[in-house]
């Protein structure tokens, strides 16, 4: 084949990805497609409205608080600086997350927990659709070995606290949350952690420390020791991560 | 061809996860095998992969593939290609299918389908890239003729003639979508008849069945969230007596009715067959 005649069909191609993407489609490319220009629009319409419903699924809470209108041109903006690059459908979400938490920052009049609501609702998204990734060598949770964290388990910190979905307005602070996948339905579950907790996982999830060390090491930050009331603390906290699944056993 | 004899036979259901539990529970007879989309299995947990797994105790699984347009001017993503091919060997599959269009370009994906040129050039780019993916996943790959609203570029040749040059270039195996063939025919106005007579049987792997929109202005828009219309069933009918023995997948995606509803449809697509092919699949 010629390369002006593969250039010609890449063209085609080119002009009909800016046509669904750019922020309205260009006459030049309209005429170079040829046709009834308003089968383009349609062509348009239709892959922009199945993105669009894609992350009203993902994204209910925010698109509630930011409002539909607002919603929709944030997902206008996302498709015309940063259209999708992933084939997979659910990887959509993340994307769009990622793009918009930073766009986010430059607009006026956004409810101040937006960042944290849009953070939380990605989680949920990537971590019902993620790969176990289960390491090999898990043993029964012991103390002296290191534990193994679900690797689809995602640890965040919130400055507002949206994993309370029963207030309008979320607390400000410092909170501490697990998105998890359950095993029994696949759904998911977002469980609030103290900040010992949150500490204790972080550490797990990343180092090399065992149970002990890390215990050890964070009471030793805090300049504290480990009591009767702590010890009960902690039983329950580990019982309750390795029957969540959130510990999948130690290595 | 290995992929026709099969033990993919008589009348599929596109496996999707809202209807997924329904019939897994109740295990339909009139179902004998279904089809999945890799892309909504490869590298993920969860839901999904349970379900197929489940799917799999009780029916043969062909593959259908939403994001290797065959049409496309850029190259596989080598990466995808080789997860591709340990998925379509893990779930036996015994076929793979692509789509005669474009799904992406350069590095921007478009989930959904979009037409490419009826002209000699866009046939010899499917042509190098059905064979090129062949190839790769080391499976008959079979290429499915797309509905489009609009043809880009200037047309060379009609959509039939298209569709047999690349499927000949390619020696490739024929996905038949009936109802496309039917709603580009209402839209372009043609004989879908006329079509079906022109494509040669030994090609054909599969049917694709559906049902679609009409729009307003009359316009027909492939959902697959509607009922079968009468007119293609007849076009099944007329299809399946001059094949015969292919198997037929019946394509839902949305809108979806009860389970009642869908099982009567796939007992009159069982019904076309049997009586079109004269082979019992009940």
């Amino acid at each position: 084949m010629s390369d002006a005649a593969f250039d010609e069909v890449r063209e085609l191609q080119r002009a009909f990805k800016r046509i669904c993407f750019d922020a309205s489609p260009a006459e030049e490319d309209l005429r170079l497609l040829g046709a009834d220009p308003a089968r383009w629009r349609l062509y348009r319409e239709m892959v922009r409205l199945r993105l669009r419903e894609l992350l009203q699924s993902a994204f209910p809470r925010t698109r509630a608080l930011l409002g539909a209108t607002r919603f929709t041109t944030l997902g206008n903006d996302w498709l015309t600086a940063h259209p999708p690059r992933t084939r997979y459908l659910r990887d959509i979400a993340g994307e769009f997350a990622r793009w918009t938490s930073g766009e986010m920052r430059t607009h006026e009049n956004v409810p101040a927990h937006t960042h944290d609501l849009l953070a939380l609702e990605a989680a949920r998204w990537e971590c019902m659709h993620g790969q176990e990734r289960v390491p090999a060598n898990v043993v029964e949770f012991e103390f002296d070995r290191v534990p193994v964290v679900d690797p689809g388990a995602r640890l965040l910190t919130l400055e507002y606290a949206v994993n309370d979905e029963s207030v309008a307005e979320p607390r400000r602070g410092s909170f501490h949350v697990c998105v998890h996948r359950r095993n029994s339905d696949y759904g998911t579950e977002v469980w609030t952690l103290n900040q010992m907790a949150a500490r204790m996982l972080a550490g797990w999830k990343s180092g090399d420390e065992t149970a002990q060390q890390t215990i050890a090491r964070i009471l030793r930050e805090d300049g504290t020791s480990a009591d009767e009331k702590f010890i009960d603390g902690l039983g329950t906290v580990l019982s309750s991560m390795i029957e969540r699944g959130v510990i999948l056993g130690s290595r | 061809m290995s992929a026709l004899s099969s033990n993919v036979k008589g009348i599929g259901l596109g496996l999707r996860q809202p209807i997924a539990d329904a019939l897994l529970e109740r295990l339909p007879k009139e179902i004998s095998w279904v089809e999945v989309h890799p892309e909504n299995y490869v590298e993920r947990g969860g839901r999904f992969p349970h379900v197929l797994g489940r799917a799999r105790e009780h029916w043969p699984v062909v593959t259908h593939g939403l994001t290797l347009g065959l049409g496309s001017v850029s190259p596989f993503e080598r990466e995808y290609v080789q997860t591709l091919k340990k998925f379509l060997h893990e779930v036996e599959t015994p076929w793979h299918s692509e789509h005669l269009c474009v799904t992406g370009v350069d590095d921007v994906m478009f989930h959904d389908l979009i037409p490419i040129p009826l002209t000699r050039a866009a046939a010899r780019i499917a042509i190098q890239r059905l064979r090129e993916l062949r190839d790769a996943v080391e499976k008959p790959i079979a290429l499915e003729n797309i509905t489009f609203y609009a043809e880009p570029g200037k047309s060379g040749m009609d959509e039939a003639s298209f569709v047999l040059d690349v499927l000949d270039g390619a020696d490739a195996l024929l996905l038949l979508d009936v109802n496309n063939i039917y709603v580009n025919a209402k839209n372009f106005g043609f004989d879908p008849r006329a079509y079906l007579d022109r494509i040669p049987k030994e090609r054909v792997a599969q049917i694709h069945i559906a049902g679609h929109l009409i729009q307003p202005d009359g316009l027909r828009i492939d959902t697959h969230g509607e009922a079968i219309c009468e007119d293609v069933f007849s076009l099944l009918e007329y299809t399946l007596a001059r094949l015969g023995e292919v198997p037929v997948l019946l394509e839902r995606d949305g809108n979806y009715p009860s389970l009642d509803v869908l099982v009567e449809e796939l007992r009159r697509l069982t019904e076309i067959y049997e009586r079109a092919t004269s082979v019992k699949v009940l």
